[in-house]
Formats: structure tokens, sequence, C-alpha cells
């Protein structure tokens, strides 16, 4: 197997918080493969399936989304997706479903998990949850995925409110949440039927006080992250999105952002950044290239800090009724939902209740917010939702005199990386963002 | 119809394919207002029954994508980016409203930036991608919500009779279209494929009643033709949408008929007739969601959802299947192996074609289609 040559392959992380999700990370991939022994449920699931729910009916999960990340940092995404191609699936397709997909077609080869599968591979699921939220393919791939498995599925189909529609409006709100739950209460009752256990909304409503506990620190930890120096870079960040998505709800989630809210805090209390000399701090718009997250290491080489993202965003917390929790987390997504819509429309950004993708007009907010001196764009080739949106970005940061720069890659595929090309492409911003704080160039 | 005095079916439809804006444009003089809209998904009953002018939006394959370039990303769908090329360059100035629907990744976020860039007056019909309980009532209260826009837009009601009306005129414009389909069961088809899809962007271009004369023409002409070819291989184009007649021209060219077709501006619009029921929103559903076989809409999941296809080209008595896709299209793309392995096992051969739309390959195309019909010839 061939190991990515790139200078960018390894990261090193600031927080001892996010140092640790790598352990975290094993132990939780070990409990699907433990769960599936003792003949508990494991389910494949997409981001936005509720882990509340899952933690309730006490289902495993594997997360191809994730699984994705883990493979293409451990150089096995290529095995995988080059598997997924020779099966007659386009290498345009999204790369997380890609390495999913060839994954599978290799479970299937080999009649239980690959031995070269990262971190003990995902066990064979015995049922499908996914949902329509952000994408296309995350239904049609789990579609796709019945085939090979033959094992039920199910499709959350939560729907967003697009721009033009008064989201101020009770009807509008009415129909949506109204919609919305339904759909939530379709997946309860799938859960039930797959796993004989009967939904007590009131047993839930705890898991749902967790998440929504959970969901206030980080929304918590992005104020503290305004702070110069910066105490958590986006390379920490997305280390801890894995008990974000994945984890809301239980108390291991809750505590580790517990922790990570006083580490950050710690650090902002006293002066302490990633980096002794701060010069640049940047925003990180897209997914990263999770094979190559070194890549904020080298900017910070140059005394450049990614500070904040745009993926995986929290809102200010939604003051809900966690009495009747399924609704509680319906009015959560309403309330992220009626969030976006203080910005006007130039893409519907993804809406669920666990995260949020910022438009462009947030992204203008947090140059102010964030004091942000330039933004990289990651033009990532096989996510189309991601990646729409960042042409029209790019206008509006010229408009306002930012920078901005664009690397062109892909989340999980590193076949679609260069090292000569993002050298060349941050070098050169590094210097239109050295010579802007000199006063000598305006932005671009 | 009004333009082309001398002109009626076939030939008059040729000259609207070529100047498609023109009636609307001038229906627009007259004081009608014209509302444009880029999927099969949208209800069109709702324009006729509100005295407004249909017009779909569509690409132009002779225009590469230039000023698109700095608004849309280059691996988004290549439809969609050439669609906004015609709006940015002022194509759809003449619209008074434009819808979209939820059809898919591309066209949900380019509405976005078709409000912000290019016409404020515009809504979006957030179609949802499962067809049960829930999301049939979540549709329907759509269809609602796009009556009261389209009301204001049209600055009167749309009461339910007229809906009703709509609804009759439309279903028999369908049946006529599928009138036409079922003659081109016939060997010689009466019809190429070719004359069929421009006849149906014509009829996506101008409003209904109008497009019945038309249909009807077509009708007349097309059961007195002779002398028309027999025996050439019969062929069914599957796939993502096909707004221009070149990729079935070259196919009939080379020397088969497509008699058939599973696409937007194609069999998909027209198949379904909306049920006439006493509550006419509830009679749209079907036909503009729940059964538009689109591979947006998840159908379930096993080999089965193509058996139609199969169902479809054993009905026409297809020797092989032309699958046509865009490149970066998802739904398509996800679909590719499952429906390639059930066309096989059903003996249907297929040809493969990804486009950037603009067919920039043509003559790659023309050698892969050619050596296609004689791999058909070759067969027993």
């Amino acid at each position: 197997m061939e190991r990515s040559e790139s200078e960018f392959k390894r990261v090193v992380r600031s927080t001892e918080t996010a140092k640790s999700v790598s352990e975290l990370l094993k132990r939780w991939y070990a409990k699907a493969e433990e769960a599936k022994s003792r003949g508990r449920p494991v389910a494949w699931c997409m981001v936005s399936t509720p882990p509340e729910l899952l933690n309730y009916f006490e289902v495993e999960a594997n997360w191809p989304e994730n699984y994705g990340t883990v493979c293409a940092s451990r150089n096995m995404a290529v095995h995988f997706m080059e598997r997924a191609e020779g099966e007659g699936f386009s290498p345009d397709i999204c790369s997380y479903l890609r390495n999913a997909l060839g994954y599978t077609l290799r479970w299937l080869e080999v009649g239980d998990t690959p031995p070269e599968a990262p971190l003990g591979g995902m066990a064979r699921p015995n049922f499908l949850l996914t949902n329509s939220v952000v994408c296309d393919p995350r239904t049609k791939a789990f579609q796709a995925l019945v085939r090979y498995f033959d094992i039920p599925i199910h499709i959350c189909d939560w729907m967003t409110a697009p721009y033009g529609v008064d989201v101020a409006d009770e009807r509008v709100k009415r129909h949506y949440v109204e919609h919305n739950l339904a759909e939530l209460e379709g997946m309860v009752a799938f859960l039930e039927k797959q796993t004989g256990k009967r939904f007590d909304e009131a047993a839930f409503a705890s898991m749902v006080a967790n998440s929504l506990e959970t969901q206030e620190l980080l929304w918590d930890i992005h104020q503290l992250r305004r702070a110069v120096p910066c105490p958590l870079p986006s390379e920490d960040f997305f280390a801890c999105i894995v008990p974000q998505l994945y984890m809301l709800g239980t108390e291991e989630s809750l505590a580790f952002f517990r922790r990570l809210y006083q580490e950050v805090k710690h650090r902002v209390d006293n002066g302490i950044g990633v980096i002794p000399d701060e010069r640049y701090r940047l925003l990180w718009m897209g997914i990263p290239p999770w094979y190559n997250l070194g890549l904020f290491n080298y900017l910070e080489s140059f005394g450049a800090v990614s500070v904040k993202e745009t993926v995986y965003q929290s809102w200010p917390p939604a003051e809900v009724d966690t009495s009747n929790p399924l609704e509680a987390l319906v009015l959560v997504q309403w309330h992220r939902n009626k969030m976006i819509h203080r910005h006007e429309a130039e893409v519907m950004p993804e809406c669920s209740y666990a995260s949020a993708q910022y438009s462009a007009g947030q992204v203008l907010e947090c140059l102010r917010e964030y004091d942000v001196d330039g933004v990289i764009m990651h033009l990532i080739r096989s996510c189309r939702v991601v990646s729409f949106g960042q042409a029209h970005t790019r206008r509006m940061l010229k408009d306002a005199g930012a920078f901005a720069v664009t690397l062109e890659s892909d989340m999980a595929d590193p076949r679609t990386w260069s090292d000569a090309h993002v050298k060349m492409r941050i070098n050169a911003f590094i210097e239109a963002l050295a010579a802007a704080k000199a006063g000598s160039r305006p932005g671009a | 119809m009004e333009a082309g005095v001398d002109k009626r079916g076939l030939a008059l439809a040729q000259e609207l394919y070529e100047q498609r804006d023109r009636r609307a444009k001038d229906l627009k003089k007259e004081g009608k207002k014209v509302v444009g809209y880029m999927c099969s998904l949208f209800p069109l009953e709702f324009l006729t029954a509100g005295d407004l002018i249909p017009f779909r939006i569509m690409g132009n394959i002779h225009e590469r994508v230039e000023q698109a370039e700095a608004y849309i990303e280059p691996h988004l769908c290549p439809y969609v980016r050439n669609c906004f090329e015609q709006g940015l360059k002022g194509k759809y100035d003449f619209l008074d409203g434009v819808v979209m629907c939820h059809t898919c990744d591309s066209v949900q976020r380019v509405y976005g930036l078709w409000r912000y860039y290019l016409k404020p007056t515009s809504s979006l019909v957030n179609t949802p991608h499962t067809t049960g309980p829930s999301a049939r009532r979540f549709y329907k209260e759509e269809l609602v919500i796009l009556k009261e826009w389209l009301e204001s837009l049209a600055e009167k009601a749309i009461t339910e009779e007229e809906i009703r009306r709509a609804i009759r005129l439309h279903n028999e414009n369908r049946a006529l279209v599928r009138e036409l389909y079922d003659l081109r069961k016939e060997d010689p088809p009466r019809l190429s494929g070719a004359e069929m899809l421009r006849l149906l962007v014509v009829g996506m271009s101008v409003p209904a009643p109008e497009f019945q004369v038309l249909l009807k023409q077509v009708r007349e002409e097309a059961l007195a033709r002779t002398g028309r070819p027999a025996g050439r291989a019969r062929l069914l184009v599957y796939g993502s949408i096909i707004d221009d007649a070149t990729l079935i021209q070259l196919v009939e060219e080379s020397g088969a008929d497509v008699v058939v077709d599973d696409t937007c501006i194609g069999s998909r619009s027209f198949w379904h007739d909306v049920d006439e029921v006493e509550d006419p929103l509830e009679g749209l559903v079907n036909p503009y969601f729940a059964h538009f076989r689109c591979p947006r809409t998840y159908r379930g999941s096993g080999p089965e959802r193509f058996r139609y296809l199969v169902n479809m080209a054993r009905a026409f008595r297809v020797q092989g299947v032309v699958a046509y896709t865009l490149k970066f299209c998802d739904p398509h793309m996800l679909d590719f192996p499952s429906l390639r392995d059930y066309l096989q096992q059903a003996e249907l051969p297929t040809l493969y074609l990804e486009d950037d739309y603009t067919f920039g390959n043509v003559g790659q195309m023309r050698t892969r289609v050619q050596a296609f019909l004689e791999l058909l010839a070759g067969r027993p």
C-alpha cells in the first residue's frame, strides 16, 4: 500500500483535549465490533441521525462519513475507493461514500472485516439510517448499500426552509416542524421495530438535555475562540467533531466538551495561543483534507493560525422544552433554520440540529467577530454541497476587500492533492497578507 | 397558434424549437405574465389555471460556460451551470417570475444564486426526497404555498375550478403525447426520437392550449406518413436531462431509431395523468412528485426500482439502451452499477455516455454509438 508522500501528512495538535481524540476514536470503533459479537444491533448512519436516539435504543453505530476521514488519515481511502470505482461508482462521487462502498465490497469479498481496515473497520450493519438533510448522495449511497447487505433502511426526510420563505410566519414553522417531527417519529418507530425496545419519551429526555447542554458548551467554546491569540485552532476543532456529531447526548460527549471548554477558557484567561507569535488569523472554508491536516501546522510556520471554520458550526442555543424531547430536537433544528435566514440567499446551507455550514454572509460576519485576516477556501472535488457557494463567497469577500485563497483537492481522496500546488498558493497568500499588514497592498 | 402562419405540425414545431422563446415573448407583449421553471417536478397546471405563460428554463449546448465560472464551481452539475450562464447573459430577463424545485443539490443551490443575482421574484417548491405519508402531506402544503405565491404574481385568485380545468387540459395533452409515443411502437416508428424531443421542448415553452393544437397536427401528420425505412435498431434513451436533439439525431443518423425514452423532457413528464379527484391539489401529488421517475426521489432500494424501464423497453420492442448521464450528477452516478447490472440481467445491451452537457466530444460519441449499433447488429 503506497503511503502518501505529502509533507503535510502528520498533524500536531495544540490542546490536550483534541489530542485525546485519537484514543477516544479507537475505543469508539471497538465498541461496534464488540456490540456485534454480543448480538447487539449495529447501524451504519449518516450525520444528522440523532446519536441521542441511537444511544437510547442501545444501537452501536458506524458512520461512513467518519470512516472516510479515518481511512483518509491512515492512507487506506484510495484502496477502498479504487475498489468502488472498479465496481462502476464514479470517481466524482463523494469520497466518503466511495470509501464506504469500496469497504463494503471488500467486506463481502472477505466475508468479514477486511484485515487492512483501519481501527478494526466498520462492523457489518444490521440496518441503515440516513436522511435527506445536506445532500443527495446520503440517501442514494445508502440505497446502493442495501443491494450489497440486503438489510432494512430508514431515511429521515427532514426538510429545511429555503430562502424566500418567511420563517417568522407561524404557519411556515408549523409546516416544517410538523413534518420534521413526523419524520423523527418515523425513525423512532423503525428503531423500535429493529431493536424490540419501546420508546419512552421521559427516559429519552435526559439524553436530549445532555445534548442541549453539550451544544451550549460548543457555542460557548466558539465564542472563546474569538480571543487573541487563538486558543483552539481548526486542526484541533476538526478532531473534536467526533464527540459532537456522533456522540451527542452521551455522558462521554458532555464530559468531553466540559473538558474542552475548561482548557480553552484557561488558555484565553492566560493568553495562551497555538504559536508564540500569531501574526495572521485565518478562516477555513470547507471540509479539510483529512489525510494532510499537517497543512495547518505549515500555516503556523508562517505565524498563521486558522481560528475558525465554516463547517460543523454551532448556533446560539435554543430555548426548548425538553419534556417533549423529540419535538425539542426538531425545534432546535427549526431555530437553526431561522438563524440561517438572517443572511440572504446564495445557497441553501446545511441545516441539521447538530451542526451548521456557514453561508457567505456568515463568513463576512466571522471576519469581523474573529478578527480574521484572510480566508482559505478548500474547493473539494467530490463534495458539491460544501463547495457550492465558494465562488459567490469569493466575490463577496472581494467586494469587502478581504483576502482569500482557494486550494483545490478533496476531503478524503489524496489523489487530488499536490504539495506543490498547495505550497505555491499558501506562500503567495501569506505574502499578500504580510504586504497588507505592512500597509503596502490592498485586499484581493 | 399565431407563429408561422403557413407552418403547422412538425414544421411549426421545428420553427418554434429553433426560436423557443418567441411565443412567450409575443404573449408578454400582449400583457401576459411569463413564469420560468427549471424542472419537470413543477406543476404546470397552476400556470395554466392562473393564465400565466409557462416557459421552461433550459441551457444551450452550443454555448460553453464562461460568465458562470465566476459564480458556480466547476464540479457542479454542468446543466445547472449552463442554465445560469443563460441567465447571466440575460436570456431569461423577460420572465416575470421564476420557480425552481428542490430537484437536487445543484438546482436547490442555484436557486439561491438566481435569487441573488438574476431575479428576485422567485420561489422554490421544496420537494421531499421520500414519498411516505408525511412527505406527501408536506408536498401538498408546498403546492398550497406555491399557489398563493402564483396568485400574488398573477394578481388574481386561482380557483379550484380553474385548476380542475387546467388538469383536464394537461391530461388531454399527456394522452396525446402518449398516443404519439404509441405510434413509435410501430416499425418504422411514425415519429423519430429527434422529432419527438423537439416537439416536447416546444411543449414546455408554449401555453398548454397551443401545445394541444400542435400535438393534434403532428398526430395527423404522423398517421399519414409513409415510406420511412423499417428494420433499424430500436433504442431507448435513458438518463439525465436532454433538452437538445443533437444526441438523438446523432444516434438516428448512425442508423438506429430512438423509439422511446426515460428522460425529463420526455416520457417522465407525460406518462402519468393527474388524478381528477375532488381535491385538485391532491391529484397533483402523484404525477409531479410521488410517481415521477427521477432517481432524485427514493423509491425503494432494490433493483426492482428499474423494472419499469425494462417493461418500457419490452413494450417498445427495444434492442438496446443508450444511458446518457451528465457529469457530476449524483443521483444517476450512484444508481449506475445497480442499473447496469439490472439491464444486463434483462439482456438489454446498454451504451453508457457521460457528458458535460455540451456534447464537446461529439466525434467520440458518434464512434461509440456506431460501435454499439454494430454490436447490436451482431446479436441474434
